[in-house]
């Protein structure tokens, strides 16, 4: 997490990324790199998501042949159809699939695990591999009465999808979404982009719980999307012609006893209607665990229904089986999907090489060390992040144009300057100790070593002790970086943190217990 | 239980009884991190959350073993 979050807004990675990749993709510098020979073993990919994708395009660039098998007609999964295009348009999946598929990775679209294909079927094609990347497609339903009684209730995954793939019709001129993720509030937006007249948001708590992006909720707002707060869906109300309202009631936040966890509570006698032609489910998805099941697929599942694995190797019960995505961990970020297809690439390397799995994730590292821009503090501490050039507000109620316009290079510098560089400083104290004024001081106070310069608290890291003695060994970071350079040469004592006098007593007992055995 | 936000600094204090919990995690007690994603359904104490730790990457953990931590400092 960013450091600058701590003072004002997080330093943008996400702008800044999006900026460097367009400049790379418009220069054509974008490329896959060179390939590993062919090993000569094929692993099939179940789900071309981002989780799929990415340990595609890692096994393929290992020299495995792959294959993915996709039940859509598009590659992409949920950021094909399920985050719509005027959030990320479905041009730049197309050229990443493409890249993909150059690396001679091979898609079978509208194939669905578990009815066109399955495992016994993969594995008398040659498949030495299977990585399960299905992703959590299926909607949760809210089971008030009437929900499954019109055809206008609808939900919100199969609403995107049906616009993603095509249908771009429009779903009723009152439309109401239930929920208060991100999913609601494209399903709200798409809606206005499809001419719905009234959108609005029916959500269970307050603005401050909704787990939406603020962003996107202040994006939705300027579109005209309502929102109903501390509302509550009882029922789909109707005639013979079809959805006429939905039926709700208001509720208070109470604070639940031991803890401070807020929980809606429904006001008596409070019910209400919101007029409506069209009701849009949006509560949350979970994975589709049948699809697994016909597919002879006899992997474990969690009491969450997720897939269980093991999360430093993305294995599943069944050896060769490796899952990740949301698959495993119920709906979460693309980022995280792309990282577990990621791992899995390497441990699916590992496991056709006989090589053993780690029983540890793996550590960051720092890929390069990147100069510092030079420049000085007042400035550094006035600048604010650049506002987004958002499209005109028209063309965002009428179109599925990209309404984030991207940075400028001008503004990708400025945020880019924002950056405190917290990854070069270790707090290891040189400089307090050199000052010749004193100017810089790193004291430590309490369980803490504050660093200060001029009497500004620069920063606090709280403290490590000898776990003996109870000696002040410094700071966490400043020992990691100790170790990592000293470990080859004097491991670590079986994990114990000790200073050099404890360290050595303990060796000194060790062996003299080897010389001298107790009887 | 508390609710977890985007943002907030929390400490893995204690182990968890979840399922999720796994070998490896007890490396992480005692370390900071700050929450990366709370998940979509937000005030489910049985949501995992996405939490960076400080020198380790990022992990989903159950809230059971994670405590806010007033300072932010």
């Amino acid at each position: 997490m960013c450091v600058r979050g701590r003072i004002d807004t997080p330093v943008s990675i996400r702008f800044l990324k999006s900026f460097a990749a367009e400049r790379a993709l418009s220069n054509r510098e974008y490329r896959n790199p060179e390939k590993a020979p062919d090993r000569g073993k094929r692993v099939f990919v179940i789900g071309a998501g981002p989780g799929g994708m990415s340990s595609a395009y890692y096994l393929a660039l290992k020299g495995y042949r792959v294959v993915v098998i996709e039940s859509l007609p598009v590659a992409g999964g949920m950021m094909m159809v399920g985050i719509p295009r005027y959030r990320l348009p479905r041009e730049v999946i197309d050229r990443e699939v493409e890249m993909i598929r150059n690396l001679g990775v091979e898609f079978r679209f509208n194939t669905r695990f578990g009815k066109d294909v399955t495992l016994e079927g993969l594995k008398a094609e040659g498949g030495d591999a299977f990585f399960f990347a299905i992703g959590a497609h299926r909607s949760f339903s809210t089971n008030i009465p009437g929900e499954h009684d019109f055809p206008n209730v609808i939900p919100a995954i199969d609403f995107l999808k049906d616009v993603a793939l095509g249908n771009r019709q429009k779903p009723g001129s009152r439309v109401v979404v239930i929920g208060g993720g991100n999913v609601a509030i494209d399903a709200a937006r798409t809606s206005l982009r499809l001419g719905s007249g009234n959108v609005t948001i029916a959500y269970r708590r307050t603005a401050n719980e909704m787990p939406a992006n603020q962003e996107e909720v202040e994006q939705a707002e300027a579109e005209g999307v309502d929102f109903s707060f501390l509302t509550v869906p009882l029922e789909v109300v109707g005639n013979d012609r079809g959805l006429t309202a939905l039926k709700c009631l208001r509720a208070e936040l109470r604070k639940i006893p031991e803890g401070d966890r807020w929980m809606p509570v429904p006001m008596e006698g409070s019910d209400f209607l919101i007029e409506a032609d069209t009701v849009i489910v949006a509560i949350g998805q979970k994975v589709d665990t049948q699809c697994l099941k016909e597919g002879q697929c006899e992997v474990d599942w969690t009491r969450r229904s997720t897939i269980g694995i093991n999360r430093v190797t993305m294995e599943t019960s069944v050896p060769g089986i490796f899952a990740a995505g949301d698959a495993v961990t119920g709906p979460a970020t693309v980022v995280e999907a792309i990282g577990g297809g990621k791992r899995a690439a390497e441990a699916i390397d590992r496991y056709l090489c006989g090589i053993p799995q780690p029983t540890m994730p793996p550590v960051p590292v720092r890929r390069g060390r990147i100069p510092c821009v030079e420049i000085s503090a007042s400035t550094k501490m006035a600048l604010k992040r650049p506002d987004m050039p958002l499209l005109g507000i028209d063309r965002r109620r009428t179109t599925f144009q990209q309404v984030e316009l991207g940075y400028t290079e001008n503004m990708a510098r400025e945020e880019a300057r924002r950056c405190l560089r917290c990854d070069i400083c270790l707090r290891c104290g040189a400089c307090a100790t050199h000052c010749p004024n004193a100017a810089l001081q790193m004291k430590d106070v309490g369980d803490e070593r504050m660093l200060s310069l001029c009497g500004t608290t620069l920063n606090r890291q709280p403290l490590i002790r000898c776990a003996e003695c109870g000696t002040v060994l410094g700071t966490e970071r400043y020992i990691d970086f100790v170790e990592k350079r000293t470990l080859p040469v004097a491991p670590a004592n079986r994990g114990r943190r000790l200073c050099t006098r404890c360290a050595r007593q303990t060796e000194a007992v060790k062996m003299q217990g080897a010389v001298n055995p107790q009887p | 239980m508390t609710v977890f936000r985007k943002g907030q600094k929390v400490e893995i204090y204690r182990k968890s009884k979840d399922e999720e919990w796994d070998n490896f995690m007890v490396k992480y007690l005692g370390r900071h991190g700050i929450v990366v994603d709370p998940d979509t359904s937000i005030n489910d104490p049985d949501t995992l959350v996405e939490v960076s730790i400080d020198g380790e990457g990022t992990c989903r953990l159950p809230q059971d073993c994670l405590r806010v931590l007033e300072s932010s400092s």
